[in-house]
């Protein structure tokens, strides 16, 4: 299909080309030229209620919306002439008419688009003499979202979202007038499973995070960009981090996560799982020191020292007893580089006999249309990129319960799952046929209580790694917070122990081994890690049979 | 959050460059020094000089005070304050110890915005916020703590306050404390609900007795 | 079309009995007043209409003798508008609200100087704005009132104020109130 055709107009003074239909509103942000607006969103729409965006277009009579304004060939349009700001201050000026003076009490306070867009067009003397309109405030309306029907603007985002992504339409604008509010409809309340994207649209502190209410002020979060590990969708995240007030979140460093605009895979929302697993990272189930079971009773080792010497009773067993007793079960929580790494490990030094990696029913959960996949981890796909579950062959939570039954296996190590949990009740005591169980990861679970080794692995928020999602979008995750206690990367352990079977690796650093496995596995062949970028970049080749739904699509409704 | 910066009035260089903004508002003097000559080096004539100036000192007020005495007017000699016996004289605008204050309804006025904890140059307000049941104001203060160890006395956070909850008012200047831990003041001390303490070397060991203590 | 105003206003009836004149509305409360003198010559014609400075819309003529109180005539006229602005357009919904508020204080007898300027103001900032045509009236029928009956207006300001005029909307983005520093 051949490329629309490009005009050439004026803006601002420039000359500037875009493709003919496009908004002004849109081509000014394409030049690096912003002009204040409430309701235009562009995943929602444009309904140009707001008023706000006006420009001043040669030969109009009057100053125009820029959001409702397609290019034309020719046109001149200025947005900073006298007439154009004088327009848009004006419209700021009713926008604050009658709202709250919340400032010091709302959670929206350094983030908030009327405070911007005052400072930046606004600086007038207030004229407000009369008492402002009063309406409802803090209404609980969901598990998820609080609403202060004085500090709403009206702008719709929050009931287009509503109605166009999850097509739920709980929020409706009630009344007419300046008396009207935005209300959830009668007996409903907002609670599908994206509603916590309402507050990030909303411009204003009108629909606020229950979660984070009054938990710390914007002004002291660090943004970190990264993307969500809960499912294989991978929706780009900013990870904001309180690392420079403590008192104010002793329990938790990094304090919320927010979609970040990605066209290639979650367009500009999240789900609320995979927004409120931030708590994951700080939870108190995670695993901070390596320990060995002795005589019962765990016992605490150095981090680098249980790295090497849980390979050398490894190495030990296996020239003792032969590989074919050893299993490993890795997850698709790991990263290309862990599970590049393992596969060094487990595959090609220690040629272990069982492998369990694809997403059991440990690892699997609802699927929609919308955004979430089912597939409950991040890498499945990453896995299987490397050969996990395809030339690697893998077995059965089942399969391995029988070969640990059946006597075959002396060892088992686990890496970020919890096999106890899939066996059910009693099956602590078929760990103890077992010469050697280990457990690696980040969170404590059944399994880890009664493993013999202990090993701590660090979160993604504390380490530089790629995730390929479902589609074979690889993406970047970035290094927010320092590792808890003494985790780490899985990569560096398997490295560790490595270097203890006399196979030592040259990897120091994610992106050295991300190199080494671009150069070894054709669909990562053109890819850097350092050029992932903020998008993340697709696979050269489609990942090996099994991956994603036949025939379901590219994961529905992007909007 | 990345920072939101005003348009400054003044031109800013970039960062790394090297700029000369500033030499015109401060330009470099050369300053020439007094001559060192064999008056300065024998030091007696020098000691004997800065002497004068102590006994001048000494006469003059000796005869104002006379003065004085005798009933003759004029000006007043020096004093010396008998401190601690004698109140330390405290201009009422000077910056003292910090307070709180409360609404009429008795509730303490702080929303917990952060604003003061945000401009303390010296990070030594910590704040932590929880939802409010009242009608009006819907956030509070959970706790209020504030390190005077730390504290430079600028006033700032006076300034900043958006329901002029702080007062740097009270007059009190005499803040010694036997520990660090001491000078942290919580938030019902600042709201006067209960003594800051305790002072058990102090003498007679109750804080009425302090000079200057402030009436909430 | 084309009929003289006085012609229909005596037709109706004329003012009543003892009364004079004072202002006409010709087309419903959307379109500004008319004075009296005005009135004398006004046809009911686009073209005469405009030329006053008004138009026709919807034809409901509107006749004021001088008992009419015009503060009060505007803050029903804006009363109306308000009432039925639909809310979606921000200046229509925030200003109509805001000039009816001014005016009931104005009416009450509670106004303050800059009011009545104020409400112009307002009416300005509005108009050019809006989505529909209901929003774009707010603005010169209050205009239209207010300049032809200030005295009235003015009348009505009891409460004296002591700081500045407030200087509403200025352009200026990046220009703070002089002296103050960021």
């Amino acid at each position: 299909m051949p490329d629309k055709p490009k005009v050439k107009f004026t803006l601002d003074g420039r000359e500037l080309e875009a493709v003919e239909g496009t908004l002004v509103i849109d081509a000014a942000k394409a030049a690096g030229i912003e002009v204040p607006h409430y309701c235009y969103h562009p995943g929602l729409g444009n309904p140009g209620v707001c008023r706000l965006c006006m420009v001043e277009v040669e030969g109009a009579p009057k100053p125009m919306v820029s959001c409702r304004l397609p290019v034309k060939a020719g046109m001149v349009v200025k947005s900073d002439t006298a007439r154009a700001r004088k327009a848009q201050a004006s419209s700021l000026e009713f926008h604050l008419a009658n709202h709250p003076l919340d400032c010091p009490v709302c959670d929206q306070a350094g983030e908030c688009f009327l405070q911007d867009y005052y400072m930046r067009y606004g600086l007038y003397r207030s004229a407000v003499r009369e008492d402002k309109l009063h309406k409802e405030k803090r209404l609980d309306i969901g598990p998820t979202v609080v609403l202060d029907q004085e500090r709403c603007i009206l702008c719709t985002r929050c009931t287009r979202f509503l109605s166009q992504v999850t097509k739920t339409n709980e929020l409706g604008i009630f009344n007419r007038g300046d008396h009207d509010v935005l209300a959830p409809y009668p007996g409903r309340r907002v609670d599908n499973p994206y509603s916590g994207n309402i507050v990030d649209v909303c411009p204003v502190g009108a629909l606020t995070d229950k979660d984070f209410r009054f938990k710390v002020r914007v002004w002291y979060l660090d943004e970190t960009p990264s993307l969500c590990t809960t499912c294989a969708r991978g929706c780009s995240i900013d990870l904001h981090a309180n690392n420079r007030r403590p008192w104010h979140t002793p329990d938790e460093r990094v304090v919320r996560f927010k979609p970040r605009h990605n066209p290639e895979v979650n367009a500009w929302w999240m789900c609320d799982e995979g927004r409120y697993s931030y708590k994951q990272i700080d939870s108190r189930l995670r695993l901070k020191f390596a320990s060995r079971l002795v005589d019962g009773r765990p016992e605490a080792v150095a981090a680098k020292e249980a790295a090497a010497r849980a390979a050398q009773e490894l190495s030990a067993l296996v020239k003792a007893k032969g590989p074919q007793g050893l299993a490993v079960v890795l997850s698709g929580t790991l990263s290309n580089e862990d599970l590049f790494a393992a596969r060094r490990l487990f595959v090609e030094t220690l040629h272990c006999g069982m492998l369990l990696a694809a997403p059991g029913p440990d690892q699997l959960g609802e699927g929609d249309d919308v955004l979430r996949r089912k597939e409950r981890v991040p890498n499945h796909i990453g896995a299987l990129a490397l050969g996990f579950g395809a030339r690697i062959p893998d077995t059965t939570w089942g399969g391995l319960r029988a070969a640990v039954e059946g006597g075959k296996l002396w060892g088992l190590y686990v890496i970020d799952r919890d096999p106890l949990a899939v066996w059910g009740k009693g099956s602590e005591k078929l760990l103890s046929g077992l010469a050697f169980t280990a457990y690696q990861g980040s969170h404590a679970n059944r399994f880890s209580t009664a493993a013999q080794w202990v090993l701590p692995a660090c979160s993604f928020a504390e380490e530089d790694a790629t995730f390929t999602n479902f589609e074979g979008q690889v993406q970047r995750s970035r290094a927010a917070v320092p590792p808890l206690g003494e985790s780490r990367p899985d990569w560096e352990i398997f490295r560790d122990m490595l270097a203890a079977l006399e196979a030592p690796q040259a990897w120091t650093s994610a992106g050295g081994v991300f190199a080494e496995l671009a150069k070894a596995e054709p669909p990562f062949a053109s890819m850097a890690f350092e050029d992932l970028g903020m998008h993340g970049k697709r696979l050269a080749r489609a990942p090996g049979p099994g991956s994603g739904p036949p025939g379901a699509g590219s994961g529905g409704d992007r909007a | 959050m990345s920072e939101q910066r005003s348009p400054s009035p003044y031109p800013l260089p970039n960062a790394g460059e090297e700029t000369t903004a500033g030499l015109e508002r401060h330009p470099v003097r050369a300053v020439e020094r007094p001559p060192f000559g064999l008056r300065e080096r024998i030091y007696v004539v020098e000691v004997w000089l800065g002497l004068a100036i102590t006994f001048r000192h000494l006469f003059v007020n000796l005869w104002r005070h006379t003065r004085r005495a005798l009933g003759l007017g004029g000006p007043p000699g020096a004093v010396t304050i008998q401190y601690p016996e004698d109140p330390a004289v405290v201009a009422r605008r000077a910056r003292s110890r910090h307070r709180l204050l409360k609404r009429d309804d008795g509730t303490p006025r702080c929303t917990a915005c952060m604003m003061c904890e945000t401009i303390c140059p010296a990070e030594c307000i910590h704040i932590r916020a929880e939802g409010s049941p009242a009608v009006i104001v819907e956030k509070r203060a959970k706790s209020f703590e504030i390190d005077l160890g730390l504290c430079v006395f600028c006033g700032y956070c006076v300034e900043a306050c958006p329901v002029d909850a702080i007062r740097m008012d009270t007059g009190e200047v005499t803040l010694s404390a036997l520990s660090r831990e001491e000078l942290l003041w919580t938030m019902p001390e600042l709201l006067g609900d209960e003594p800051h303490g305790p002072h058990p070397l102090w003498p007679g060991g109750e804080s009425e007795k302090r000079p200057g203590r402030f009436v909430y | 079309m084309g009929t003289p105003l006085m012609e229909i206003i005596n037709a109706a009836g004329g003012v009543r009995e003892g009364r004079r004149l004072k202002a006409v509305i010709p087309g419903g409360t959307s379109t500004p007043i008319l004075t009296a003198v005005e009135a004398q010559g006004a046809k009911m014609d686009f073209d005469s209409m405009r030329g006053l400075g008004t138009f026709l819309g919807a034809g409901g003529v509107i006749v004021l003798d001088d008992t009419a109180d015009m503060v009060e005539v505007l803050y029903i006229i804006e009363r109306f508008l308000a009432h039925e602005s639909c809310g979606q357009c921000t200046p229509c919904r925030e200003g109509s609200g805001w000039v009816t508020r001014i005016l009931a204080r104005l009416a009450r007898g509670e106004g303050y100087a800059p009011d009545i300027d104020n409400a112009v103001r307002i009416g300005d900032n509005v108009t050019g704005t809006p989505i529909c045509a209901l929003g774009e009236t707010i603005g010169p029928v209050a205009k239209a009132i207010i300049a032809k009956f200030r005295p009235e207006f003015e009348a009505r300001v009891k409460k004296k104020i002591v700081a500045a005029p407030s200087p509403g909307v200025e352009v200026g983005a990046g220009k703070l109130p002089s002296g103050v520093r960021v």
